[in-house]
């Protein structure tokens, strides 16, 4: 057993068979207590609508893909050019995180209206709404990492001559990645679920 | 393969003149409103290719010195001259070695000691049609430290010793001329810390250059220095400094002769008086 715990196999197994047991609860409930389709619909109803309308959910998928995608890519521009004057130039982090921190607060779900009015009820909206969720938390992350690099790794760089540039090369931008990279599964995940 | 070690130590820039002078250096640090002096005075002069030691009690400004030294924090009281130039900016040929290895924990051994290579010029710009010749070069430095068989492990693959052995590689791939080391064996355990001395020997005999050596280990002072400064307690001065006369490459058996153990008490009865 405890083999089979620590195996690749385990990793994919137990979860498959988790999301069988749960469906097939759904199923047996939605029998069980008659609920009506437009309430909760079976996972076997919800199966054959998905056969039903194939095309259009393709077509909408994919578009909701490639606007995630596109805010995302943005976002991680930016907010790394943003994150690494923030985390050198303590001009920019007076002046500029505040700003940030009071921008992150507002529920990005409540622009989203605002977006649309503006441009329309098109792919510019969607963009922007998956720019905005996760410019934030890549700009504040970038910058922290760049904070906690170790001030020896920082004197190490230093006594080599190396410029800034050179130092968010060698370590900074390096060191900044697991900061930005769990943060970033999480706000691609966020805009295709608020829509 | 490695070069052979030899007993003549010839400096790079034998020219005569010291490589770096300390020009009535002091220190004062703001404490509880008020600047309090840490480093009184401190005067002296270092040739090419010597190797000194800082000995001394905790809070004399050991560390400040070798900041000073590398540029890091200029001096603001006196000043440190090398080769002549008053040193107010990083100086960009050195090499430093600290307590804690800092290596860059998603390279591996090889590519950590590289690191320097990457960013000091010549190399900077002969970095991509002279790699392998770099490859080499890294692969020699690890040979003398006995690491040849660890050039693909990452930090967290080796021993403290090991870490600290790759850190001492990367300070000395790019040729500096100053080699700073601040208590660079400190977490290591006394075995280790021995071999440790014979490879930074080995090292250091390599690639010629000044080594300044901070250090609470005074046997450590004397198996490794050409001199050793000995330093008072805050506001500090140097209160005694001696030429340690043993042939080189020294090794750990010297330890128990007489005339170690003659400098290792001499240096630490001055420390004991203060």
């Amino acid at each position: 057993m405890d083999k089979f715990l620590k195996s690749k196999t385990a990793g994919f197994v137990l979860p498959f068979i988790a999301t069988i047991v749960l469906l097939a609860l759904w199923e047996l409930v939605v029998i069980i207590f008659k609920i009506p389709p437009f309430s909760l619909p079976a996972p076997s109803a919800i199966l054959q609508a998905t056969i039903n309308f194939t095309p259009q959910l393709i077509a909408n998928s994919w578009r909701t893909l490639w606007t995630t995608l596109v805010g995302f890519v943005l976002a991680v521009g930016f907010g790394v050019i943003l994150g690494f004057m923030i985390g050198y130039s303590r001009i920019a982090y007076l002046t500029l995180y505040p700003l940030l921190v009071a921008f992150n607060t507002i529920p990005k779900a409540a622009i989203v209206p605002l977006l649309a009015i503006w441009m329309g009820a098109n792919a510019k909206p969607a963009v922007i709404t998956a720019f905005l969720l996760a410019f934030f938390p890549i700009a504040v992350n970038v910058a922290l990492g760049l904070d906690t690099v170790e001030p020896e790794m920082k004197d190490v760089l230093r006594s080599l001559g190396a410029n800034q540039v050179e130092t968010f090369q060698k370590i900074g931008w390096p060191h900044t990645l697991p900061y930005i990279l769990p943060h970033s599964k999480l706000p691609l995940r966020l805009p295709s679920s608020e829509r | 393969m490695v070069q052979p070690l030899t007993n003549s130590r010839e400096p790079v820039f034998s020219d005569g003149k010291p490589l770096l002078e300390f020009d009535s250096v002091g220190l004062e640090y703001p404490f509880e409103k008020q600047m309090r002096r840490i480093i009184q005075e401190v005067s002296l002069s270092i040739a090419p290719g010597e190797f000194v030691s800082f000995v001394g009690p905790s809070g004399c400004g050991k560390t400040s010195i070798l900041r000073m030294v590398s540029g890091l924090n200029p001096t603001a009281i006196g000043e440190i001259r090398y080769r002549g130039q008053r040193i107010n900016k990083p100086l960009k040929n050195v090499g430093i070695a600290f307590q804690n290895p800092v290596l860059l924990p998603w390279r591996n051994t090889i590519d950590n000691v590289m690191l320097p290579l990457e960013i000091v010029q010549p190399y900077k710009n002969e970095f991509r049609q002279k790699k392998a010749e770099f490859i080499h070069m890294a692969q020699e430095l690890l040979a003398t430290v006995r690491l040849q068989d660890f050039q693909k492990q990452y930090p967290w693959q080796l021993s403290g010793g090991m870490r600290q052995r790759t850190s001492l590689c990367r300070a000395l791939i790019h040729q500096p001329e100053i080699l700073l080391l601040d208590e660079p064996f400190g977490a290591l355990d006394a075995f280790t810390r021995e071999e440790m001395w014979t490879m930074l020997q080995a090292l250091w005999m390599r690639v010629k250059c000044v080594g300044i050596l901070i250090t609470h280990d005074l046997r450590e002072a004397v198996f490794l220095s050409d001199r050793v400064f000995v330093m008072s307690a805050r506001p500090s001065t140097i209160i005694y400094e001696t030429t340690i006369d043993l042939p080189r490459p020294r090794t750990l058996d010297m330890e128990l002769s007489d005339e170690f153990n003659h400098y290792f008490s001499t240096i630490r009865r001055q420390i004991q008086h203060n």
